[in-house]
């Protein structure tokens, strides 16, 4: 049967209707069916789906088993061309990748020794007098790294709003604030006692954690909220 | 015009080859930003997928945090639409929906296996503590299963009132309760066993309306307390992982 221009406003309605009722609550209340349509939208423009993932439903049995069939079993059912196949398998392939991914990088920093081991190694990518920020979530694992805002010359306060934001958008749990020195001293300067305090005061409060500043030396490092110095011997490395 | 076209039409091929490599290959040789270009492509969006895509993740940081990310927050990456925005979200969502198998209908548990299975599910990827309440008919129907506020088992303690108007709002003959606990342990708690003791009292077998379990859940193993029957549930639960 041909699809009218009517055809068409008509799916769109019912299109936004279904994406309305997935923003207001979520997938908890919709059939099997139904999510399978909200996926098909994507692949299959301006026609009438709901026979699709119905279709796809009867033959697999659950929406767990669609997205886990491989692409010729899924292009054989009707109405599922090969674009809305290659879709519906890279859906489980994507959330795999995304397990592995995170499995394979995840670096844990708890302490101040976790984050001194794993800074060196990346020691000589840091601008010397910037100041950075590793980001870590409730397990430890770190996020991200970055900058903060040049130590010398970004005010206390805007450095503490950049970290903010840093943590808010990556939900971060805790941080680690730290920079790169290159002389041999690695005792603080009285910008990093001055960021230092602030950041600390700023989160001792809050759900957030700093864990350290730690100023990082070419053999030696510093811990400002330990109060104690370190060495990095090659063995560490 | 001309230069638009062009670059739509260069945006769709790169869609196609994007498409047609993971139909070949699988996602093993892909990098972050190519997958998230790739699920990009099945949005609407007017810019370059690439180019999207490398600034969301220079934004989030992984592509778990931006399926973490709620919506106000897509939306105020600069190129990135509503469609994509929602398809997002909604691939955020499919794990639980498909591990949990929400679309089934008639759950009913037979056996204590089966029922600490369905939590261990009902309590997959959950963050924090949280109890949650089945209500059940004469056969063991699941009739209404009510989920109580995030974090309150372990801080506000459990509401008896609340169980109390569930159990008289759905009618129910039997009940379940259970909670999950974050990390390893499955010990049940001095105070995980007084509320069970408490409850069977309240509810006792011979009653009309009677507790049957208190489940604890914790990763994809599941504690009975009163019989004391442990499980484990792994087969469905490693859907996403080799």
């Amino acid at each position: 049967m041909m699809s009218s221009p009517n055809n068409g406003k008509l799916h769109e309605g019912h299109r936004e209707r279904l994406r309305k009722r997935f923003c207001n609550s979520g997938l908890d209340d919709f059939e099997p069916h139904e999510v399978l349509e909200l996926l098909l939208f994507h692949t299959i423009p301006r026609s009438n789906v709901n026979e699709h993932g119905h279709n796809l439903i009867n033959r697999f049995g659950s929406l767990k088993n669609v997205i886990s069939a491989d692409i010729g079993e899924l292009g054989t059912v009707k109405g599922i061309g090969s674009q809305s196949a290659v879709f519906l398998s890279f859906i489980k392939e994507f959330h795999k990748y995304i397990a592995k991914h995170e499995k394979e990088n995840s670096i844990i920093i708890s302490d101040t020794e976790t984050a001194v081991g794993y800074l060196y190694g990346i020691r000589q990518k840091l601008k010397p007098g910037i100041l950075y920020a590793a980001v870590i979530d409730d397990n430890k694992r770190l996020i991200k790294i970055e900058s903060i805002g040049d130590l010398m010359e970004t005010d206390p306060k805007t450095l503490r709003m950049t970290a903010d934001d840093l943590i808010y958008r990556t939900h971060a749990n805790s941080f680690v604030l730290f920079r790169r020195n290159d002389g041999v001293m690695v005792h603080p300067r009285h910008h990093d006692l001055i960021s230092c305090n602030n950041m600390r005061n700023a989160y001792m409060a809050s759900q957030f954690c700093l864990l350290d500043y730690v100023i990082l030396g070419e053999h030696n490092w510093y811990s400002m909220i330990e109060r104690r110095e370190g060495e990095m011997n090659n063995e560490s490395l | 015009m001309k230069a638009y076209k062009a670059e739509t039409a260069e945006r769709k091929e790169q869609a196609a080859q994007l498409r047609d490599r993971f139909a070949r290959e699988g996602l093993d040789s892909f990098t972050e930003t190519q997958v998230l270009a790739l699920l990009l492509t099945y949005g609407k969006t007017t810019v370059d997928e690439y180019t999207l895509a490398s600034a969301m993740l220079e934004h989030f940081g992984t592509l778990k945090k931006i399926l973490s990310a709620d919506y106000e927050q897509l939306m105020s990456i600069e190129g990135l639409d509503r469609i994509s925005a929602i398809l997002i979200k909604i691939m955020s969502m499919i794990p639980r929906y498909a591990v949990k198998d929400l679309g089934k209908k008639n759950i009913r548990f037979s056996n204590s296996d089966e029922a600490g299975e369905y939590f261990v599910r009902e309590y997959y990827g959950e963050r924090h503590e949280r109890l949650t309440m089945a209500a059940l008919d004469e056969k063991y129907r699941l009739i209404r299963l009510a989920s109580f506020d995030e974090g309150t088992y372990d801080v506000c303690r459990i509401s008896y009132q609340k169980i109390a108007d569930i159990l008289h709002e759905t009618g129910a003959r039997y009940f379940i309760i259970a909670h999950n606990h974050i990390g390893e342990a499955l010990e049940a708690s001095i105070y995980d066993k007084d509320v069970t003791d408490k409850l069977m009292k309240m509810y006792p077998r011979d009653n009309t309306i009677s507790l049957v379990e208190h489940y604890i859940v914790c990763q994809n193993k599941w504690r009975a307390i009163i019989s004391g029957k442990t499980g484990e549930a792994a087969e469905n639960l490693s859907l996403f992982t080799d």
